[in-house]
């Protein structure tokens, strides 16, 4: 992240960064700026196959072109298992199954795109022409590609796991929620599909790995945001390096990319490391952004059947959830512990709920593995989306349905004193000018425009509205007033934060409406692997935000927790447009993202 | 010969040379920035005469004899900023700033050379640039701002 003056300023006054005038005039230096001296240049060579065994590979048509200095393969890593560090899920149903993603392909390749070998040249033209001659034999496999149905494929992608599951994780009380669903007055059921996203910052993935032989240290210079794990790496002398020595350099910690793309080192990095100390010249990588869309660590990509019981009162009694998480092909750090724990435990958010049970199956896919950071935002959108159908199906406003649920301190009458979350409610509704919503509804009925509003509670920390209208001709959408309001208990510099909550609403808007990673069902190639096919929201596509910091907390709760306000927009964007599009139209369900042949076609069978 | 904030530039190009890469590789201007290879997200947008051109789309030969305006060109020798970057500095309209130089070049073209009255004229004029860290909130306030000290 760029560096902030933060000594001469007090809390709550804005803050001087530096950093932006380096980067409006330039000087900012990103990764693919630095040129060390003597440097030489690395290709990747990469499976174009989602799932093959490697019969052969050979490596002196490449060692033999002009320029090619070296090229590194498994056999290069073979002595610390060709796998870089990485954690497992504690705990768990059966013991989890840890698959390391190999740093270079050993054996298999097990999605498009993994690293094979990596070819070292004098310049960048000389190491793709040594990448274009390195001959790779490949015997196709079958691949399980669509996470609905690889635990049922009979194509499996690691021997340890069959049904190509990695764990089950159960947590909450069965007995309990049960009992709660068997007693329920009303029972409304959901299956979600949220779709993969990429979280894809403008600048290329790219490092520079530098050995000095004299102090007998590597230094990498790399955009992945978080160095820190690196110091985890034990055993051999290259990876037993001191953290401080193993610096981010000045594209990771001067500018950097304020997207979280990964947030460990990718097998690029280490194979560059390791490419540097045997050649003894620093070695830079620059990915094409084919590449960086392959390879950058996915989002998301989960499958749920959510329910939720309410008595006659409509009060809720239980949550259920079952989600199947895509892990994509390996789990090589803590990916899925994080949706585990996150979709089970925080589904009931800041809901009273008595009963709560999850069930997370984290299943191998012949895909780009996935981020360890989903779950939390996958919960909110689950349980968001279920208030609103439960408030749909049975007639009532929901809001109201949102209000008479929230925990409070001592009752959960309506009549409690008010919570946190009624005041970040009422401020947002009042934000949002929510009384003004049926005028501005007849306005489009007017103009033959279908008007809904949305809201998405996201915790104890952010409430967001958003107004979109749908043309019911075409299925195209205007999103028209997006609010939120956020508790970021102290803010250091108001106006940033608020910066943040556009960024994190932006991000969020665009997972519900138009972002989505795809890959081909049969073969496995990534069909959205550039801006051509991955759809980045562009400045017309959202309206002016109305943000506020929230204000004043109750008092008698415990202090807020900034970990999650401090981007919790995002989290609540996707339910809140989504229940605007289907408050819009008037339907139960849409999927995400709402691409506008899915609300024309919505529209037409509403109006059928 | 190549004509590059002011400064002539006499360079053997080779014919297929884009004119991102003479600028970032030869000349070291690495302001400009390489994003998407697609010529979709505009952080490789230079001036060419005055108007916005994706230098990742425009060979090195075709600007010949013409004048190049980098990010390091826009604001004068003596530190002082351009009114459009001082605006982007005041509305903070950057997070990562990967985007920022081609923002700021495009923003300057869309002033000089189209309407950008409102604020849907201004969302309607980046088109051409994509950002991931702001939402454009502050990048369109920015606009606003430095097209007002552009007319003045």
């Amino acid at each position: 992240m760029r560096g902030a003056a933060l000594t001469d300023s007090a809390a709550g006054q804005a803050v001087d960064v530096h950093e932006d005038l380096n980067c409006l005039t330039g000087r900012s230096l990103y990764a693919d700026d630095l040129v060390l001296p003597n440097q030489a240049y690395g290709v990747f060579v990469r499976s174009p196959w989602a799932h093959a065994r490697i019969s052969g590979l050979e490596p002196r048509a490449a060692t033999a072109c002009p320029g090619v200095l070296q090229v590194l393969t498994a056999d290069d890593f073979a002595h610390f298992g060709n796998a870089p560090p990485g954690g497992c899920v504690q705990g768990g149903l059966g013991a989890p199954l840890t698959t390391r993603h190999p740093i270079l392909a050993a054996g298999w390749v097990r999605y498009v795109g993994q690293a094979v070998a990596l070819v070292v040249g004098d310049s960048v033209a000389a190491a793709k022409a040594g990448a274009a001659a390195l001959a790779v034999h490949y015997e196709r496999l079958p691949a399980p590609i669509d996470v609905a149905c690889a635990t049922g494929s009979p194509a499996t992608l690691h021997p340890g796991a069959p049904d190509n599951v990695a764990f089950r994780w159960a947590e909450g009380d069965e007995a309990a929620t049960a009992a709660a669903f068997a007693r329920a007055a009303h029972v409304t059921r959901l299956h979600l599909r949220l779709p993969r996203v990429i979280r894809s910052p403008l600048e290329p993935r790219a490092a520079n790995a530098c050995y000095d032989a004299d102090r007998d240290h590597c230094t990498l210079h790399a955009n992945e945001r978080d160095l820190r794990r690196a110091a985890w790496i034990p055993g051999a002398r290259l990876w037993d390096i001191p953290g401080p020595w193993l610096r981010a350099g000045a594209a990771a910690g001067e500018a950097g990319s304020g997207v979280p793309v990964p947030d460990e080192l990718g097998p690029e990095e280490w194979a560059l490391l390791r490419a540097s100390l045997q050649l003894g010249r620093p070695v830079k990588w620059t990915a094409e952004q084919g590449e960086s869309f392959l390879t950058a660590i996915h989002d998301s990509d989960h499958l749920t059947e959510a329910a939720l019981a309410l008595d006659a009162q409509g009060q809720f009694l239980a949550l259920q959830l079952r989600t199947t998480v895509n892990l994509g092909a390996y789990r090589s750090t803590p990916t899925g512990a994080a949706a585990a724990r996150h979709d089970a435990t925080g589904l009931a958010g800041p809901y009273a709920v008595p009963a709560v049970h999850g069930e997370v199956t984290g299943v191998f896919t012949a895909t780009a593995p996935v981020s360890a950071d989903a779950g939390t935002a996958e919960a909110i959108y689950v349980r968001e989306r279920l208030v609103d159908v439960a408030a749909h199906e049975l007639g009532l406003d929901p809001m109201v349905l949102r209000r008479c649920n929230f925990r409070r301190p001592t009752s959960r009458s309506v009549q409690a004193a008010p919570s946190d979350q009624d005041r970040l409610l009422d401020q947002v509704l009042v934000l949002a000018d929510v009384v003004g919503f049926p005028a501005r509804r007849a306005v489009s009925d007017a103009r033959g425009r279908r008007r809904g509003l949305g809201l998405c509670c996201q915790a104890d920390t952010g409430a967001v509205v958003c107004e979109a209208e749908v043309d019911p001709s075409t299925g195209a959408v205007v999103v028209d007033r997006v609010s939120a309001v956020s508790d970021f208990s102290a803010a250091i510099d108001p106006a940033n934060a608020e910066r943040q909550m556009h960024a994190s609403l932006a991000q969020g808007l665009g997972q519900a409406l138009m972002e989505q990673a795809v890959y081909d069902p049969h073969t496995g190639q990534l069909l959205t692997a550039s801006y051509w096919g991955y759809a980045l929201a562009r400045a017309e596509d959202w309206p002016l935000y109305a943000v506020q910091l929230a204000k004043g907390r109750s008092g008698n709760g415990s202090p807020s927790t900034p970990a999650e306000g401090i981007s919790g927009e995002t989290l609540g964007a996707p339910a809140a447009l989504i229940n605007a599009l289907c408050d819009a139209l008037g339907v139960k369900d849409l999927p995400m993202p709402a691409l506008p042949d899915r609300l024309w076609v919505a529209a037409q069978a509403r109006d059928a | 010969m190549l004509n590059v904030n002011g400064q002539t530039e006499h360079l053997t190009v080779p014919s297929h040379r884009l004119l991102v890469e003479v600028l970032r590789q030869d000349l070291g201007l690495t302001g400009t920035h390489v994003g998407c290879d697609t010529g979709q997200c505009g952080a490789c947008t230079v001036l060419v005469n005055g108007r916005a051109v994706k230098s990742c789309n425009v060979l090195a030969q075709q600007v010949r004899g013409a004048e190049v305006t980098t990010i390091e060109g826009l604001s004068p020798p003596d530190g002082s900023l351009h009114v459009m970057q001082l605006a982007f500095k005041e509305c903070q309209g950057l997070a990562c700033g990967f985007c920022t130089p081609g923002m700021v070049l495009s923003a300057i073209d869309l002033v000089l050379n189209h309407p950008c009255e409102s604020e849907a004229d201004i969302r309607n004029g980046l088109e051409g640039n994509l950002c991931r860290c702001t939402g454009y909130q502050s990048i369109v306030r920015a606009v606003q701002q430095g097209a007002e000290a552009m007319k003045r």
